[in-house]
């Protein structure tokens, strides 16, 4: 070894480099639970890409003669009361699942934080002009807030969004505000300040970085919540209207012909609680990750 | 502590005002003409002019909405929510005729939420990392994993399959009979409580695991004391603050999943009505539903707080 070494020489010598791979590896030694949870969300968004390439059927063709068939090597899981493949319905529903919550959880997260830094950093009066209106909607339980929006606006899948990302922006702004708050007053505000940057610049660079970790650790958590609420307005006759396949219409078609066709309530039953369960697993590995207080538990 | 509870009703009023005039304005907003929803009619149809022009002014559809909110609140006030579009009963009977059936319900709920969170937080903290932990953790994921509505169709399955059980067609009010009632809603509130068990059982746990760790509890081992003593003095107290808000979180949502626990096991409540008053935009009903689920969650707010102030009473004096 010469002298000429470089920083970047040294460093890899040093400091063991480490690949992508090798922290997904890392993750997974760590966290076994939470490699568990992950590998079943890849399993959901997998299902949702190729939902096509999985089934032989359509999760709307109707087959009559077939109805009520109980799970066989055709029909994987049966058939319904109008002769669609249960299986089918259950991989499309996926693709509703995973499509909505993701869209909501990143939706509502990115309105409910960019509204929390916001708020946080010009503080005063416009800080509580704009947490109030949160509080209200905090007063009432999700599913009746959900349920009362939904009714209000009419369900369709737009609505049904629009209704969940309303319902789901007052926590993050909440998480994140308080996050901005304690960022707003650190000293490297104040240099950024007396170096003359800009309102914007302050809020973009210096106070959403630090707000990004329990940004993620709310936005990782709400991912299961958002297809349970999803699946709930849907079992209550206020969620997604057909042609959508949803797990939790499918499950209340189910209700009343639960004795004569079981697979009809456990499939879709099984799949939206392994995701779900996937999902709490994931989020509670990432929490483990990101929050420096819980480091070491 | 009167002056504690003054101040906590004090902080309360701007958001109940607030959420008292979003229930106002829900459905006010909304398309369609209230009117011919009221009569039944659909767009286009015969309607009688005369009707719709008496039927309007009943309904104060032609006064300011500043009007309107004023006296619809007057009339809230004085216990007239007016009537269901749909049946013309009276709003607030038909809330009082179901209320006591589903605040059973939520009591039961709660009451099993913390007959099992409890000890199984406190056992699964204080075996951190052991086989028992990891069971009663997974358990807890589960109880929080599982739709309500998932797991009350699994138990239906299961009871109608080996013991040919259906859910009763008909409930017994709590005040006709309570012991018959209560039997009848044990199954409904199992399964209302499974989330609030994972919920209260996760977050007791890691308080209690915070508290383990703090200096005063290396103290109390120090001084000799025994884990018994240790535990249930010194670290149960302390770690109940943080469990108490989740209570209260919990104690109001129960409040919305026995909307869907009722309509589950078809028992009669006001998650029933309120998901009949949705599905036919009955607006009448579902306002009034959403005031006493308004007025339910500031009280269980209140409650949390004065506890809090009970418990604690460094919140009891802060900023006098």
């Amino acid at each position: 070894m010469n002298a000429t070494n470089t920083l970047e020489e040294i460093h890899s010598l040093v400091l063991p480099r480490q690949t992508v791979g090798a922290k997904v590896l890392r993750f997974m030694r760590r966290k076994p639970l939470g490699a568990a949870g992950a590998f079943l969300l890849l399993l959901l968004i997998f299902t949702a890409i190729f939902a096509e390439q999985l089934t032989a059927f359509g999760p709307n063709d109707t087959d009559v003669v077939n109805k009520l068939k109980a799970p066989s090597a055709v029909h994987y899981f049966g058939t319904d009361n109008l002769g669609r493949d249960v299986f089918s319905r259950v991989v499309f529903g996926a693709r509703l699942s995973l499509a909505v919550s993701l869209t909501v959880s990143f939706a509502g997260s990115l309105i409910g934080g960019s509204i929390g830094v916001i708020s946080a950093y010009v503080g005063g009066k416009v800080d509580s002009a704009i947490q109030r209106p949160f509080d209200i909607l905090q007063a009432f339980p999700l599913l009746i807030l959900l349920l009362a929006l939904v009714s209000a606006l009419g369900s369709s899948l737009t609505t049904v969004m629009i209704a969940l990302t309303i319902g789901v922006c007052p926590g993050q702004n909440r998480i994140v505000r308080s996050a901005a708050l304690a960022a707003k007053s650190a000293p490297y505000v104040e240099a950024a300040h007396s170096l003359g940057a800009g309102h914007l610049r302050i809020m973009l660079r210096y106070i959403a970085p630090n707000c990004i970790a329990p940004w993620m650790v709310v936005a990782a958590s709400l991912f299961g919540g958002v297809i349970v609420a999803e699946a709930s307005l849907a079992f209550l006759g206020l969620g997604i209207p057909p042609p959508f396949a949803s797990w939790g219409r499918d499950l209340a078609s189910a209700q009343p012909r639960v004795s004569q066709a079981p697979w009809l309530a456990i499939f879709p039953g099984v799949a939206m609680s392994m995701v779900v369960f996937g999902a709490n697993l994931f989020g509670d590995a990432m929490r483990d990750v990101l929050d420096p207080r819980l480091r070491g538990r | 502590m009167t002056q504690f509870i003054t101040r906590r009703l004090l902080l309360m009023l701007p958001t109940a005002l607030g959420g008292i005039l979003l229930i106002f304005t829900m459905f006010r907003v909304i398309p369609g003409d209230p009117v011919l929803m009221m009569m039944g009619g659909g767009e286009g149809g015969n309607i009688n002019k005369e009707m719709y022009d008496k039927l309007r002014g009943e309904m104060r559809l032609d006064r300011p909405v500043y009007v309107q909110f004023g006296l619809w609140l007057k009339d809230a006030l004085q216990g007239n929510l007016g009537t269901s579009y749909r049946t013309g009963h009276n709003v607030v009977e038909e809330i009082k005729l179901r209320f006591p059936t589903t605040l059973t319900l939520m009591a039961m709920a709660l009451s099993i939420t913390i007959l099992f969170s409890i000890p199984m937080g406190i056992i699964s903290a204080l075996k951190q990392d052991s086989v028992i932990d990891y069971a009663l953790r997974v358990i807890g994921l589960s109880a929080l994993s599982m739709p309500s509505f998932w797991l009350g169709l699994l138990i239906i399955l299961l009871l109608i399959s080996v013991w040919q059980w259906f859910p009763p067609i008909t409930y017994t009010s709590p005040w006709a009979d309570p012991w018959v009632s209560l039997q009848q809603l044990a199954l409904p509130a199992l399964v209302l409580g499974s989330r609030p068990i994972g919920v209260a059982m996760r977050v007791l746990r890691s308080s209690l695991l915070e508290e383990l760790r703090s200096d005063y509890t290396r103290t109390a081992y120090a001084k000799g004391l025994q884990q018994r003593v240790v535990v249930w003095r010194h670290v149960v107290p302390n770690s109940f603050l943080p469990t108490l808000t989740f209570f209260g979180l919990e104690a109001a949502g129960l409040i919305g999943g026995s909307v869907i626990v009722e309509s589950l096991f078809n028992v009669p409540g006001i998650g029933q009505l309120a998901i009949a008053a949705l599905q036919n935009r009955d607006f009448p009903i579902t306002q009034g539903i959403l005031l006493l689920v308004l007025g339910f969650v500031m009280i269980i707010n209140l409650v949390v707080d004065v506890l809090y102030g009970v418990i604690d009473p460094r919140i009891r004096y802060e900023r006098n």
